[in-house]
């Protein structure tokens, strides 16, 4: 079944053999057997998209007796015009008026919840944190989101943090110290660039107007935070960030 | 694959956790080695405990449960890749964390333990894909359809990333002369 060009006396096989004897901790099994308890399961996508399908079919032929109805009864005369109605997450055609004129884009404004089509959003969906000052880090923001943006984080492998450091100093000094040349975070925060031409509005908007944008071309590398015609994009931190 | 372990697999899509309890027994030895490989010892039992929770909240989206062995092992490879996204650094194997892998099966412990600090280094300038496939490959005994599979690469993607894995191994680990 195998590459032959392995040879079974290859040093690696000795490492396989060696794994194929491991057993996984016992509290492994425990962990499992109480977090599947404690998480609904999904809809299956075949079922989801069946119920979805009969779902539709019954609204449509509602909204054709209910709406032939209305337009029977409709009310004819002038001031009667249509347009779309724009979608839920579409972006701003313009700055929200909820933009302070004089906003200071170096001031770090955290603590506040974000809200998302008008409802508030957890803290363990987006967070934005500001740094400990006991560690000199008071100057940094840190928003915090799942890698799922959207679902509740509940865990550092799916935790994903964008920081905002004005001065750069922080962001670029190493935090290992076996690699004194790697940076905290993946590139730069630039605090003034162009609207990315791929820009997405994720649709999270923070108490103060700040919006959360994000572009394929970025990927999970960088987020964008747009306040009317400001853009800064913020880099991804490259590893955990812990303050003793 | 057993009438027994679909059965399992199609109660467990119908919410039934014992069912999925017997499953987790039989199918977590293997997926904890392949994390063990990838990820090292530090993490493996996370991104193991991670893969099983999301099998289990999306189980019911697989329509072939006879293909639920390379589905768990598509979502643990994808949970390794998260954990290295998200960390931007691997913790690989450790070679002396014996107590963990189990003892060297070597006759000579000198002889071992020089070859252990080689392949240490020889794992450790591999990328991620390089220590996936020769995990999947070697390790859990995947033919190259099913690493391909996995890894939702085409099968030639997979014999070439295979192949310049162990032209890798062998020319750090100085075998190639």
């Amino acid at each position: 079944m195998n590459d032959p060009s392995l040879d079974r006396r290859d040093p690696l096989e000795r490492v396989w053999r060696a794994l194929r004897s491991a057993e996984p901790p016992e509290f492994l099994y425990h962990a499992i057997r109480q977090g599947i308890r404690e998480t609904p399961q999904r809809l299956g996508q075949a079922r989801l998209a069946s119920s979805l399908a009969g779902l539709a079919a019954v609204i449509g032929i509602v909204a054709i007796v209910v709406g032939g109805a209305l337009w029977s009864a409709r009310p004819v005369g002038p001031g009667i015009t249509s347009s779309a109605s724009p979608s839920a997450t579409a972006p701003p055609a313009s700055s929200p008026a909820t933009f302070p004129p004089g906003w200071d884009p170096s001031a770090p404004q955290p603590g506040k919840l974000w809200s998302k089509d008008g409802q508030l959003v957890p803290w363990n969906v987006l967070a934005l944190a500001g740094g400990p000052e006991h560690c000199g880090w008071g100057h940094v923001l840190f928003l915090r989101m799942d890698a799922r943006l959207g679902e509740p984080n509940r865990s550092v492998i799916d935790l994903m943090e964008y920081v905002r450091d004005n001065t750069n100093a922080w962001a670029t000094a190493s935090a290992d110290p076996e690699n004194p040349d790697a940076p905290r975070t993946v590139g730069r925060f630039e605090p003034s660039v162009r609207r990315p031409a791929d820009a997405v509005f994720t649709g999270y908007v923070y108490a103060d107007g700040m919006e959360l944008w994000r572009s394929e071309a970025a990927g999970t590398d960088a987020v964008f935070l747009r306040r009317g015609d400001v853009w800064e994009q913020w880099p991804r931190s490259a590893v955990p960030i812990a303050c003793a | 694959m057993k009438e027994g372990t679909l059965d399992l697999i199609r109660r467990a899509q119908q919410g039934d956790h014992a069912a999925f309890d017997e499953l987790v027994e039989k199918y977590a030895p293997d997926l904890y080695r392949l994390a063990l490989a990838v990820v090292g010892p530090d993490a493996a039992a996370d991104v193991t405990q991670d893969a099983f929770l999301r099998a289990w909240a999306d189980v019911r989206s697989l329509r072939d449960p006879d293909r639920f062995g390379q589905w768990l092992r598509r979502i643990l490879v994808n949970r390794c890749r998260d954990l290295v996204r998200a960390r931007q650094r691997v913790r690989i194997l450790s070679l002396d964390t014996g107590a963990v892998i189990g003892a060297p099966t070597s006759p000579d412990p000198a002889a071992a333990a020089d070859q252990s600090v080689d392949l240490h280094r020889a794992l450790k300038a591999m990328t991620l894909d390089q220590r996936l496939i020769l995990a999947l490959h070697y390790l859990a005994d995947l033919p190259i359809r099913d690493v391909a599979q996995v890894l939702a690469v085409p099968e030639g993607t997979a014999k070439s990333r295979l192949h310049s894995a162990m032209q890798e191994l062998r020319r750090t680990m100085g075998e190639e002369s």
